[in-house]
């Protein structure tokens, strides 16, 4: 942290001036005002009024960790949405978040040393497969830690109500008289997932159609996965009467090949995303989908970890509700 | 556990100056090989892990970008464009060593300006994107960062890197005349916005030339809000169809799309549409969109690598990069 000493150093002049010139006193020379300004900026000091609430050992910054399959994080709408909301949320406390790769200047480095090199107050873990050593570390240290959608006891968790999201959209099915269900999942070697597809075998038994209903394995936002897959479930014998997708945009993509293939949506097969993101509810039918409460997933992970950093206990395991929204495609 | 040892540690054990130790652990060619190994060696051994603000006042570089995208309503990764853009520089700093941090006029428990902000953070360079650069805080950082790169604006003293705006435009207007179309209602982005200003002259400079100037008219909008366009659609609806209208991207254009599907209006047969991004819900929703497509991946990579070649070369002065559109053709004109 830059302070008046190294400032009055590089120039050398006395503190007495350059604390003078900072606080805006007449008798210091307007060119040496000037160029104690000048130079103060571009050291980075900041006036002690900001100093004070910083201290060394705090770096006023967050870690996001994140990753998947295809390495592209922020393509992925409603994961873009929620570091939307973290960014924005962090922001609020006064909080930067930088995002964390394990590389720093092209030396290859774990999590967590990354997160020391860096000095960051915390880190939020998304969407990341955290059976990785590195990541595994990382949650253990004693460096506060925030996830979302996964499970872990020792650390600050923000689920979305999966179990709930997947039991809504099938007894709305069942409600309105579709039995043969297919649920295409994500990828399940996911936490979500595994929950997701765990709550569609639980609800489909108790509802006793079990033995109509079906699970096939796609991935998350991959439309042209789904088109293709959509492609295959329609063209065997026994035809599911709705269709489940992993999100919103896979089920367009499924959409997608049933109104090229002339089907009517729903007469000929229900449809069904997840998320409840924007274009779900500009295509044509309106998906009937699950949506997420973004704004609190992305605020509550932020303020939780923040809450942790700044000494306060806040509580291990938050849940962020669902709610069903009926579109045109059921 | 962490720091613990410091240079002086290393350097009173090896016998040599902080300096020496310094520059062995930074790779520094002056130090010969032998104490090199050496220094690494008592280095590991004692778990010297170098802070990141102590060694970027040492040597200057923190390896780390600054991003603005923050304006202030939201941090725009709500806007599918930019969330793919952000994800191309990312992956291209992360290649290249380089971390990004997103900025914004908070800091601690005050509000700083963004340079002020990026002054304390030490960051080797910065990229602005998708903010208004007549912000008197954006416009501050723009003239005094040394390193910054800004996408899709015009800045002297910034290496900006831009998407043919007119070009995009020209493409647009020579296609709705080739296939019959005269007249034609483009609604705009936000007119203090310098992609809709580039969008405009290209727009009106081709309308003059294909002669239809006086059958074109022009709406004010806002990019990525479908239900403003859904609402200007509506109006257009009630006032007369043109023979197409010509929206600010592709989510205004599903927006638009929807509004004219529910007054049973048919797309291309009644009104032909065109978006502008070329996004992926261009190609999903149907019929699919007639757009110009900007290239995320492209335009990420550029910027991140032009202004880390400058960094690492020390070049300071702005310049100016276009990068070409194209037309997508769809089903919607």
């Amino acid at each position: 942290m830059v302070t008046i000493y190294d400032i009055a150093n590089k120039l050398k002049l006395s503190t007495a001036t350059v604390s003078r010139a900072l606080n805006g006193h007449d008798d210091v020379k307007t060119s040496t005002k000037n160029r104690i300004l000048e130079t103060a900026k571009e050291m980075g000091y900041l006036p002690n009024s900001m100093a004070r609430s910083l201290t060394t050992k705090k770096s006023w910054n967050i870690g996001l960790l994140f990753s998947d399959d295809q390495n592209s994080g922020f393509k992925h709408i409603f994961f873009a949405n929620v570091i939307n909301e973290i960014i924005d949320s962090a922001a609020k406390r006064g909080y930067d978040v930088s995002i964390i790769s394990g590389n720093i200047g092209m030396r290859k480095t774990s999590y967590l040393e990354h997160a020391r090199y860096r000095m960051l107050d915390g880190i939020i873990i998304a969407t990341i497969d955290t059976r990785q050593e590195d990541v595994q570390n990382l949650i253990k240290s004693d460096l506060p830690v925030a996830l979302i959608d996964q499970n872990f006891s020792e650390s600050i968790c923000v689920n979305s109500k999966n179990i709930k999201g997947i039991k809504s959209l099938v007894n709305h099915l069942y409600d309105k008289g579709y039995r043969k269900i297919t649920y295409i999942t994500g990828q399940l070697d996911n936490y979500v997932s595994k929950d997701r597809k765990k709550a569609f075998l639980d609800i489909t038994k108790s509802l006793n159609i079990s033995n109509l209903c079906s699970t096939v394995e796609g991935v998350f936002t991959d439309s042209k996965l789904a088109y293709e897959l959509t492609k295959d479930i329609m063209s065997k014998e026994n035809r599911p009467e709705a269709i489940m997708y992993p999100d919103d945009t896979a089920a367009i993509g499924g959409l997608k090949y049933l109104l090229e293939n002339g089907y009517s949506i729903p007469n000929d097969v229900a449809i069904c995303g997840y998320d409840g993101v924007e274009i779900s509810q500009l295509v044509t039918p309106r998906l009937t989908t699950i949506k997420q409460d973004i704004h609190k997933l992305g605020s509550s992970v932020t303020y939780l970890l923040i809450d942790e950093i700044e000494g306060k206990k806040p509580s291990r395991k938050t849940w962020v509700d669902v709610e069903l929204l009926v579109g045109e495609t059921t | 556990m962490f720091n613990l040892a410091t240079i002086y540690d290393i350097a009173k054990e090896a016998k040599v100056s902080t300096t020496t130790v310094s520059r062995a652990l930074n790779n520094h060619s002056s130090v010969n090989h032998k104490t090199r190994k050496k220094i690494i060696e008592l280095a590991e051994k004692h778990g010297y892990q170098p802070n990141s603000k102590a060694k970027s006042l040492a040597t200057k570089k923190s390896w780390s970008l600054g991003v603005l995208l923050i304006d202030d309503s939201d941090s725009g990764l709500n806007h599918t464009l930019f969330a793919n853009i952000i994800n191309s520089i990312s992956k291209t700093a992360s290649k290249r060593g380089y971390e990004l941090t997103f900025l914004s006029k908070n800091l601690a428990r005050s509000t700083v300006s963004y340079l002020e902000h990026a002054n304390y953070r030490g960051f080797d360079g910065v990229i602005v994107a998708n903010t208004n650069i007549n912000d008197p805080h954006v416009n501050e950082l723009i003239k005094n960062v040394k390193f910054i790169a800004c996408i899709d604006q015009n800045h002297s003293n910034a290496i900006c890197v831009n998407y043919k705006n007119r070009d995009g435009m020209e493409m647009t207007l020579n296609h709705l005349f080739s296939k019959g179309y005269r007249n034609v209602i483009y609604i705009h982005g936000q007119l203090d916005n310098y992609v809709t200003q580039e969008r405009l002259i290209g727009f009106k400079e081709t309308a003059k030339e294909l002669n239809i100037e006086r059958k074109c008219k022009y709406i004010e909008g806002e990019y990525t809000s479908p239900q403003k366009a859904y609402d200007i659609t509506r109006r257009i609806i009630k006032e007369g169809l043109p023979d197409a209208i010509v929206y600010s991207d592709d989510y205004c254009a599903s927006g638009g799309l929807r509004c004219l599907r529910e007054h049973g209006i048919n797309v291309p047969k009644d009104v032909a549409i065109m978006g502008y991004d070329g996004v992926e819900i261009s190609s999903l929703i149907t019929p699919s969109l007639t757009t110009i497509y900007q290239d995320t991946d492209r335009i990420g990579e550029v910027v991140t690598e032009n202004l880390i070649n400058s960094i690492e070369n020390n070049r300071s002065h702005g310049y100016i990069i276009e990068l070409p559109v194209s037309l997508i053709l769809g089903e919607t004109t």
